[in-house]
């Protein structure tokens, strides 16, 4: 028993401390599995901004020695963006966001400031010039720039209930209120621009919805947990489509979570309790599944929330404190 | 069917859907669309759905590899499975996939980060005093008497199986049935769900157990997370919160240690107002420390540090009164330094409690009175080889001391608390323990140090505590006035004119050369014209002193 308990803390050193070494050395980690033309690799693992950051030159040194510069790992990554070279992660367990600039291996941790951290940001939404965090236990959108400032909030007292996702999209800011099954779109000032969603099972009705994504043309996609399925909108909030049903087969849910759209627009979902990531095409047809429960790399523990930047596809990987980056091949 | 048919149909239907009050479809848990709101009795299947997936066989082929089939997945992992013991075992992760703050509320999982997320924990360290003789995570008891007695087995094992033997979710949580609230597998009030697993020494007896005490409204709000308002109602949720506080170990609800205790001992709940005596000036700091002690700690080894329960064990604090040197029920189930340096635990006497810490010297803490005979260690200070000692760890060397006051005699033995203590402690309805006093170093009545001051009853009242301050210096025999009303009085045969302070002369804990507590405060006393620093007994009240003493030579001087 001491043995192997031994063991699994240095696995888990060894993860905790970066090393990703899925491609050296090894057979790539691809889906699907060969012979099949592979589709899907993964690419990276991110635990905490130490590994991934650039040993900062003189002059960087000198300033961080005035500046309150704080990395910090990843404890129990929740809602994630990933958009034109940046990654940002909200963090519950860590109290804050990360925010990782990708291009130029810069590291952020947003949090208010004079605050050890902010009680559970959920959710996280890029925008074009500020980072939105989306905070259900103050009821506010936290805003932030691009290089960890906090800017200002956004109140949602009175407008929704329990917040739980975020995504944005051409200024607009797209919320679910998950215990009153429906979504709010509001502004940045926080004035209310629409609101749609009702408790059914019907086409177009909600049952404990959870995240949200949007697609570049505006349609919204709405992870309709209870519901068991992925829900198509149009950008005035009318339903288009549907993906999904309950069961425990390819194309079917048991507890969606996150979604995200890639540039082909299919549709890849998370599914919380499979720990998996099914992709469906713009049609509805059930493509390729890729990960499955686990702690190695490639593996999934009760995974939260997924976002695609270009080629790459991030998955909040909840229970392994990590994100894994997987490329479209 | 006639009318009355009808009624009795109607009734019959009203009465089963009255008993739906246990079912889960009268909770929180009745996900259903149709479910909500409305007493139209729901089909249970149409609730299971959310958690029980179906096997419906409407799989679709995957576009992107056509070589596999429909997979099926696997909703129940393998014990093997959990692989780390840092994450949730399979039923929990049932819970969890709703309640991580998306679908339902997420405040059930660990505030603090990232260490002990304890679902799915191997088991309690085996050294922790809350670990049952036999670990949960461990070996399943082969023996039933070794079981702990009292419970069956629906105690540990509940409706959800535990798979992977861990503690889950479903160790406490039943989520078909709410008859106890939160989903609770048995009546919480009490420590009902802790007891079932926790065992803990003397808990029965304790006050945290048994007392009746209410909050009186004033914020803070000791039990934020509960809605009894007795500290026997709540028991372990007195000080423990479940699913994690802010605290970095044993689940207590504040991160500094001291606030678990002060949001009740402070006049609120318990009576007596133990933050107010923290703001005197000489106290026990058990503010300044935070995350140094753990209740496994071996006093032969562990850095400076005080807190609340360095003292006080809170799972088995009772109201018995004690005797001196005994233990009384507010200091019980605690480890010590006994008077011979080794560890004890449980201790038995007072002393050995603050030996435990006090026994050598702390840096921090001044040196009050500069000796002839520096000792470092308090418990050489007292030891019974000792010529002279304050009867603390047993009974004094002397037995002729007529300023004792009764019940005090030459058979007496005093604890630490006689002279350190709050110097309120001798009021009525005051708080005893060495809490805080405006008097350093914790000293539960005033006593100065330093000579030159008229001597009254007030300054040296610590002593006078058990001293007749009459027959110290007004006594007939030769010690009283030759040597305390000569030296000590403000009137009488000097006239006062030395003016010297009891710890001049006298080390109040012990000295390792000399009967009668001599022992030379050298900030006054020096050595006399021979070069001699010495008091020699010569017997019943007689001795004679070789010193120098506000420029007075005594080579010797003899009474």
């Amino acid at each position: 028993m001491q043995y192997r308990y031994h063991c699994k803390s240095i696995i888990l050193a060894l993860i905790l401390c970066g090393l990703s070494a899925p491609t050296r050395g090894q057979t790539q980690v691809v889906w699907p599995r060969p012979p099949a033309e592979a589709r899907i690799a993964l690419e990276d693992i991110l635990t905490g901004p130490r590994a991934f950051i650039e040993k900062p030159g003189f002059w960087k040194r000198l300033r961080e020695m005035f500046q309150q510069s704080e990395l910090r790992d990843i404890v129990r990554p929740m809602g994630i963006d990933a958009e034109r070279g940046y990654l940002a992660v909200a963090d519950p367990g860590a109290g804050g966001v990360h925010l990782f600039n990708r291009r130029q291996k810069e590291y952020y941790f947003l949090k208010p400031k004079n605050e050890s951290g902010m009680p559970t940001p959920i959710d996280v939404a890029i925008g074009e010039r500020e980072i939105y965090v989306l905070c259900p236990v103050t009821q506010t959108v936290q805003v932030f720039s691009f290089e960890g400032d906090f800017r200002h909030s956004i109140s949602l007292k009175g407008i929704i209930r329990r917040p739980t996702s975020i995504s944005y999209r051409d200024s607009r800011l797209y919320i679910t209120d998950t215990p009153q099954h429906h979504i709010v779109c509001i502004n940045r000032g926080g004035d209310i621009l629409l609101r749609f969603g009702l408790r059914g099972t019907e086409s177009g009705e909600l049952n404990f919805p959870t995240f949200i994504t949007t697609s570049p043309d505006g349609s919204i996609y709405i992870s309709d947990t209870m519901n068991f399925r992925v829900q198509k909108y149009s950008r005035g909030g009318h339903w288009t489509q549907t993906f999904g049903s309950q069961g425990v087969m390819s194309g079917q849910f048991n507890r969606p979570k996150g979604v995200a759209i890639d540039d082909d627009r299919n549709v890849y979902v998370i599914d919380n309790s499979f720990d998996n990531v099914q992709i469906f095409n713009s049609e509805g047809q059930f493509l390729l599944h890729f990960g499955k429960t686990g702690h190695r790399p490639g593996q999934l523990m009760m995974p939260t929330d997924i976002a695609i930047d270009g080629d790459l596809i991030f998955v909040s990987d909840t229970m392994n404190r990590r994100i894994q980056i997987f490329r479209k091949l | 069917m006639n009318k009355r048919t009808y009624i009795i149909i109607v009734l019959f239907i009203i009465a089963n859907a009255g008993l739906g009050q246990t079912s889960i479809v009268s909770t929180k848990h009745n996900l259903s669309v149709s479910g909500a709101g409305g007493l139209k009795a729901t089909s249970e299947t149409e609730v299971c759905i959310f958690c029980h997936a179906s096997h419906s066989g409407n799989a679709q082929a995957p576009l992107w590899n056509r070589n596999d089939s429909p997979t099926t997945y696997t909703l129940y992992g393998s014990p093997s499975m959990n692989a780390n013991t840092q994450q949730p075992g399979t039923s929990s992760r049932l819970c969890l996939s709703c309640h991580d703050g998306t679908v339902a509320l997420g405040a059930v999982l660990n505030r603090t980060d990232p260490i002990s997320f304890p679902v799915g924990k191997d088991k309690i360290p085996p050294d922790y005093r809350s670990n049952l003789s036999e670990n949960l995570g461990d070996d399943h008891p082969l023996n039933i008497d070794t079981h702990p007695t009292g419970y069956n087995c629906s105690g540990c094992h509940t409706t959800h199986p535990l798979t992977t033997r861990n503690l889950e979710c479903s160790s406490c949580h039943n989520a078909h049935d709410n008859t106890y609230g939160k989903f609770l597998v048995t009546d919480p009030v009490n420590g009902g769900i802790c007891l079932r697993c926790h065992d803990q020494t003397n808990w029965a007896s304790c006050t945290h157990n048994t007392s009746d005490a209410t909050w009186n409204s004033t914020p803070p709000d000791p039990w934020p997370y509960t809605e009894w308002n007795s500290v026997s109602e709540n028991a372990c949720n007195n000080c423990h919160t479940p699913h994690g506080g802010y605290s970095q170990y044993w689940l207590l609800k504040s991160s500094a240690e001291e606030d678990n205790c002060l949001v009740c001992h402070n006049g609120n709940v318990a009576s007596k107002n133990i933050q107010d005596l923290l703001l005197k000036t000489s106290i026990h700091p058990v503010m300044n420390f935070n995350n140094i002690h753990t209740p496994v700690e071996d006093p032969q080894n562990m850095s400076v540090h005080v807190e609340c329960s360095d003292c006080h064990n809170p799972h088995q604090t009772t109201n018995a009164s004690a005797s001196p040197p005994d233990v009384p029920g507010a200091l019980q189930g605690l480890t010590g330094i006994d008077k011979d340096g080794a560890t004890v635990s449980p201790a038995q006497y007072e002393y050995e409690i603050c030996l435990k810490c006090h026994e050598n010297n702390i840096p921090s803490i001044p040196t009050y009175v500069p000796r002839y005979d520096a000792q470092n260690n308090i418990r050489i200070e007292f030891a019974e080889i000792n010529p002279s000692y304050h009867p603390v760890f047993a009974i004094g060397k002397n037995s002729n001391v007529p300023s004792l006051i009764s019940p005090l005699d030459v058979n007496s033995i005093i604890y630490c608390t006689d002279c350190h203590n709050n110097d309120e402690a001798d009021v009525v309805g005051g708080i005893v323990g060495p809490h805080g006093s405006n008097y350093a170093p914790l000293l539960r009545k005033r006593q100065v140090f330093e000579d030159y001051n008229t001597e009254s009853e007030s300054i040296y009242a610590l002593c006078y505590r058990c001293h007749d301050r009459n027959v110290i210096i007004n006594g007939n025999s030769r010690v009283s006035r030759y040597i305390h009303n000569r030296h000590v009085a403000s009137s009488g045969m000097m006239g006062g004119r030395v003016k010297a302070a009891c710890t001049t002369c006298h080390d109040p804990h012990g000295s390792v050369t000399n009967t009668h507590l001599i022992n030379f405060n050298t900030d006054y006393v020096s050595a006399s014209s021979g070069g001699r620093l010495e008091f020699v007994d010569l017997g019943s009240d007689s001795g004679k002193c070789y010193l120098k003493c506000h420029g007075k030579n005594h080579n010797p001087k003899t009474y």
